[in-house]
């Protein structure tokens, strides 16, 4: 708590000071993306859960702390999302036997190419907390850490607009669910990346 | 100064949005999953004369303000409370496939479960305006395993056109039932000892009934998933019966869907129209099969290995329809679906 104090006082005094020119003003960028995620169970007795698949809405905002580091806060809520007890998933996305939903909220540190190049593969690494609820008529719900990590490729278009082309994650639990043999996420996503600030 | 601003600005609205999608009614753990409370059941009767039809079945609990002492087993020797009682009321059908096997139909039908303290039942009973006519006991060792289950069906008058079957399991060392030695002392003829066999039907499946088919009072049971739909995987098993002369056969899947103790449906199909991948032919020429009620259709996840107790029972609740020269070209479904609440 205390150490996160002091970070946020030598942030806060970065940021309200008046040295020009020698170095740049921290940038930030803003994120919105569609991910499609599938948590696989297992195949065990009657009953038991074999996967979930949800499509979220994930969100984030970043501080470029440099142009290949950069730190920020994501976010990520689920549209739809089905489970898949008696029915086998087989890739039949929205054929599922019950509602499933997930609710991520973490920390995130992204490394990439520069800001300049046309075409910016980028890593990133991500902690934070995740929700997980299946509804079955009634509702069966997990909340759990999860440490997570993802590859993907954005496209610049001009000097703020990113197309986050593809970028494929996986999340792991801490624990399983305590109803199904589930402890980690594959992810697929595509959206936006905006740079908010001057032009460099 | 202003992309400070900024910053902190959309760093607390994402973390203003960080609300969570757990709410307070929701289920957090195994404890709380198995003490969800039976609140209701639908009905729903899919037969070959008209579109399906709906019925709900009022569920009530009642706990005991002082427990029931009674023993848990066979014998007498341990002792076990029991604390609630579940009361079910059950619907009035225009057409049914579901009939019991005390002959009763119509209103004022009830059944009445009853459960010890760790949610064990102790027994299940069904009446017809206050009158018993039938009565199922379950019967532990010290280590809640089941051991013996007893059923008495009064046809019309209790002490008259009774019919009492006493059950005893015998696990093999895997802990499935290997065989159940039935005593009858009112119908000495179904008397007998009923052997099952076991298999795997995929690489990473538990056991299931299957092997050599189960022979009992003039019927062999040939228990299997091959007349179970692509895809259902574990969640759907069944059998074929045939009379011993071969004069006809018939067939049953059941599909369910079980979250550890908690069954969420049970459905009961009656195979006519598909073979699934038995080969051969369908169950025609083949009337329609009825089913008797047994509490093992609304128990089931409350006992180890209940699905496959509910296969091995199909030899009371499962009735073959006489043979006809029509050729049915709808399978007629009874679906459970049961409703939980915290």
């Amino acid at each position: 708590m205390r150490g996160k104090a002091i970070l946020w006082l030598m942030f806060v005094l970065c940021s309200l000071s008046k040295v020009e020119a020698q170095f740049t003003l921290p940038r930030i960028d803003v994120e919105a993306k569609i991910s499609q995620s599938v948590l696989p169970g297992g195949e065990h007795e009657d009953g038991t859960l074999k996967a979930m698949e949800t499509t979220n809405i994930a969100l984030g905002a970043h501080w470029q702390v440099t142009q290949n580091i950069a730190v920020g806060w994501v976010y990520s809520n689920s549209l739809r999302g089905s489970g898949y007890n008696s029915n086998d998933f087989n890739f039949n996305f929205g054929s599922g036997d019950s509602k499933a939903y997930n609710s991520y909220s973490g920390f995130d540190v992204r490394l990439s190419a520069g800001r300049a190049v046309r075409w910016r593969p980028y890593v990133n690494l991500n902690y934070g907390r995740i929700e997980i609820v299946e509804d079955k008529g009634f509702r069966l719900a997990s909340k759990q850490n999860a440490v997570g990590g993802g590859i993907g490729i954005m496209r610049r278009y001009g000097n703020h607009l990113y197309w986050n082309v593809f970028e494929a994650s996986v999340k792991s639990f801490s624990e399983k669910l305590f109803w199904a043999d589930v402890s980690f996420m594959i992810e697929i996503k595509t959206g936006f990346t905006y740079n908010i600030g001057k032009k460099k | 100064m202003l992309r400070f601003k900024k910053l902190l600005t959309l760093g607390s609205l994402l973390m203003g949005l960080s609300c969570s999608i757990v709410k307070d009614s929701d289920v957090t753990s195994l404890d709380q999953l198995n003490q969800l409370k039976l609140s209701g059941i639908e009905i729903v009767q899919d037969l070959n004369t008209a579109s399906p039809q709906t019925y709900s079945v009022n569920v009530t609990d009642s706990l005991y303000q002082t427990p029931v002492s009674v023993p848990i087993d066979i014998n007498n020797k341990i002792n076990g409370s029991v604390v609630k009682q579940t009361t079910l009321e059950w619907p009035v059908f225009s057409k049914t496939k579901m009939i019991f096997r005390s002959k009763i139909s119509s209103g004022g039908i009830e059944i009445k479960n009853y459960f010890y303290t760790n949610g064990r039942p102790r027994s299940s009973t069904v009446y017809q305006n206050n009158k018993l006519k039938e009565w199922y006991s379950f019967y532990y060792d010290i280590n809640w395993k089941l051991t013996n289950i007893r059923s008495r069906v009064y046809t019309s008058i209790p002490s008259a056109d009774t019919t009492i079957y006493k059950d005893s399991l015998i696990y093999n060392s895997s802990g499935y039932v290997a065989s159940l030695v039935r005593k009858s002392p009112t119908t000495p003829s179904k008397a007998g000892t009923l052997n099952l066999s076991y298999q795997t039907y995929s690489s990473n499946s538990a056991p299931a009934l299957g092997g050599n088919p189960l022979s009992y009072s003039g019927y062999n049971y040939s228990y299997s998933n091959c007349n179970c739909p692509n895809g259902s995987s574990g969640n759907c098993f069944g059998a074929n019966l045939m009379a011993n002369n071969g004069s006809f056969n018939a067939r049953y899947i059941i599909s369910s869907s079980q979250t550890s103790t908690i069954i969420t449906q049970l459905q009961f199909e009656d195979i006519k129209n598909n073979g699934g991948n038995c080969g051969g032919s369908n169950g025609s020429p083949t009337d329609y099969d009825t089913y008797y009620f047994h509490p093992l259709m609304l128990l089931r996840g409350l006992f180890t290995h209940g699905d496959i107790l509910l296969n091995i029972y199909a030899v009371d609740w499962w009735q073959p329809g006489s043979p006809t020269n029509n050729n049915p070209n709808k399978n007629e479904t009874v679906t459970f679906n049961f409703k939980y609440a915290r």
